[in-house]
């Protein structure tokens, strides 16, 4: 089989990772370096202490190389994120609006570049595992109201909706085909007929 | 539909449904243990559906109206039924009514379209896989008494959603935790 | 001589021609396109239309960095610096490889499964691309002898067909377009949408779950993307 049964319904949580390696970052580079001509962008000249925007995955190798410090983006740090976790409490039908990849970014940032952050590690780590405890129970919630036709979920970031993607669509599917039974009122002779109720069973 | 290899379909199309033949026909009596001789009309029969739900809409010859045989209403789709899932869908043991309870539910309805039995086994399906994103989120809980009695009463149906539901809040988990 | 190149390279690649068009931002833009179609297809219930221009661009950048490592690689004296740009050049070439590579295996298992769908469908067969038709030919006709040889051939003839359409069952697996997808709203739809006999309106920045059909030609022009 050209593809797993596991990848045809979603995407493994590496495969959302590697997407968010893409998204852009600034970085302070401590050298100079010269152009390189990518397939994706060109890297452009990196002169010492002028910032530059670059991929992630490219900042994240340069870092490791010691060649750059990552500057974190702005909602990387704890006022942010707890302002956040508070809206997420006080409003208990929606999400609070995060990037489309916060659980990856904060993930690879924390990991790999966590000396350039502006607030502790180990707090930062502590107040995404809230929100993400949080978000989780809310969109379990959310889920009571399943129905066949469709669900909205605004504000949840793709790592997120990965993660409940193969359960909902299974019983939103299920869902469809049950009523979908009743629906057809074309082609079905066998609709008129009527069954026996047998008491003595 | 892409139905034609799905072996839990096959599977589901084996079960055995109760049938009431309308006119005797010579020959069949080995399917009530009389080899040789004639199936009568009205004998009461249970036979797998693949079978039965031709015959059901098979006419005995091109000018009659009748059947060879009518379905009869099953058990497992009786009011006894559907009132104890109105009660409380979440706690019954939907396994032992009948194994493939949702798959035999839509071969049932495109035939008869009961569509109170369809809504109540929505219902059911929404309040019952609830319960089971709960399981696959906390697989821990299935471990014990409850969770135990609640994983031992879901049809096949459901048996995969909850293994589908575990495996993905288990990735998510595991790429969360994973310091490398 | 090195510093010239390297100021003349500079400014190539920062021209800008009169309509605005960037080189970077065209990179950008085609390596964004890509990781969509990536999404799409695997998220799609159908093969969709396959982007024989941008994918033809992307490979030509690929063998422009194939060639580049070679050269360099060459080189007996590794300076650091060309050390450390032959292994993001590798690096970012895994990357896109990986990208081709998952967009095309996503497309082949969706062939696979509805080889017989497509063959009899002209429209459908119109989105392969020449080598995935020349694949999925030569694949089926392999699937067919083997087949035959191991079963069919024992079968009653009126048993052998593969795309059996008689007794109100068909054998040919369809896409089922009524799947439901997870989608992003690009743009607002301007009147809503009809789903079950329930109206939904689609607004921008919105997530939705939703019937394929019911999107299908929204996703086609860009008001709606899958995720």
């Amino acid at each position: 089989m050209a593809l797993p049964l596991q990848f045809k319904t979603s995407f493994l949580p590496l495969e959302i990772n590697f997407l968010a390696e893409n998204e852009l970052i600034t970085i302070l580079p401590r050298v100079s370096m010269k152009s390189v001509e990518l397939i994706g962008t060109n890297l452009p000249n990196l002169n010492a202490m002028r910032r530059q925007e670059i991929p992630l995955w490219l900042a994240l190798i340069l870092k490791a190389q010691d060649k750059c410090q990552i500057i974190p983006p702005i909602w990387l740090n704890v006022a942010y994120l707890k302002a956040r976790y508070d809206e997420e409490l006080e409003f208990p039908n929606r999400f609070s609006s995060l990037p489309w990849h916060w659980l990856e970014l904060s993930k690879m940032l924390l990991t790999k570049a966590s000396d350039d952050l502006t607030d502790a590690p180990h707090l930062i780590r502590s107040i995404i595992q809230d929100l993400r405890e949080v978000r989780l129970v809310k969109s379990r919630k959310g889920l009571k109201e399943l129905n066949e036709a469709y669900l909205q979920l605004d504000n949840l970031s793709l790592m997120e909706i990965n993660e409940i993607r193969p359960y909902v669509a299974e019983v939103m599917d299920e869902l469809k085909k049950l009523s979908d039974c009743v629906k057809k009122d074309d082609s079905m002779d066998m609709e008129t007929n009527d069954y026996e109720e047998d008491e003595n069973y | 539909m892409g139905n034609y290899y799905d072996l839990d379909d096959i599977i589901a199309d084996n079960q055995k449904l109760p049938c009431k033949f309308n006119v005797t026909v010579p020959g069949l009596g080995y399917l009530e243990g009389n080899i040789g001789q004639p199936l009568d009309a009205n004998t009461k029969l249970n036979l797998p559906l693949w079978l039965s739900s031709v015959l059901a809409i098979c006419e005995v010859s091109q000018d009659s109206q009748t059947t060879f045989l009518d379905l009869i209403h099953p058990e497992f789709f009786n009011n006894k039924v559907i009132n104890a899932i109105r009660a409380n869908a979440v706690n019954i043991d939907l396994h032992s009514i009948l194994p493939n309870y949702y798959k035999l539910c839509e071969k049932w309805c495109v035939m008869f379209s009961d569509v109170e039995l369809i809504e109540v086994v929505s219902q059911m399906l929404k309040e019952r896989s609830n319960e089971i994103n709960d399981y696959g989120q906390n697989p821990k809980q299935i471990s014990s008494m409850a969770g135990n009695k609640f994983l031992y009463s879901l049809d096949e149906f459901e048996k995969r959603l909850y293994k589908i539901s575990t495996e993905s809040h288990k990735l998510s988990k595991e790429w969360f935790h994973n310091q490398d | 001589m090195d510093e010239f190149n390297d100021i003349l390279n500079e400014w190539v690649e920062n021209r800008t021609s009169e309509s605005g068009y960037n080189i970077q931002q065209a990179k950008q833009d085609d390596l964004t396109r890509l990781m969509q179609l990536v999404v799409n297809e695997r998220m799609a219930p159908d093969v969709l239309e396959y982007e024989e221009e941008l994918l033809e661009r992307i490979l030509a950048r690929t063998r422009l960095q194939i060639e580049f490592i070679e050269i360099n690689s060459l080189e007996l004296q590794l300076e650091k610096d060309i050390k450390l740009q032959l292994m993001i050049v590798e690096l970012e070439l895994e990357r896109v490889n990986y990208l081709i590579r998952t967009y095309l295996r996503t497309r082949l298992s969706k062939i696979d499964k509805f080889t017989v769908y497509i063959t009899k469908n002209g429209d459908m067969v119109k989105r392969l691309s020449p080598s995935e038709v020349s694949y999925m030919r030569k694949h089926f006709e392999i699937l067919t002898t083997l087949y035959k040889k191991q079963f069919l051939s024992r079968l009653p003839e009126l048993l052998q067909l593969l795309d059996d359409t008689g007794g109100g069952i068909s054998m040919i697996e369809e896409p089922d377009l009524d799947k439901p997808v997870f989608v992003k709203v690009v743009k607002t739809i301007s009147h809503s949408i009809d789903v079950n006999n329930e109206e939904v309106e689609l607004l921008q920045d919105g997530i939705y779950v939703l019937r394929y059909s019911a999107i299908r030609l929204y996703i086609m022009i860009g008001d709606i993307k899958l995720i």
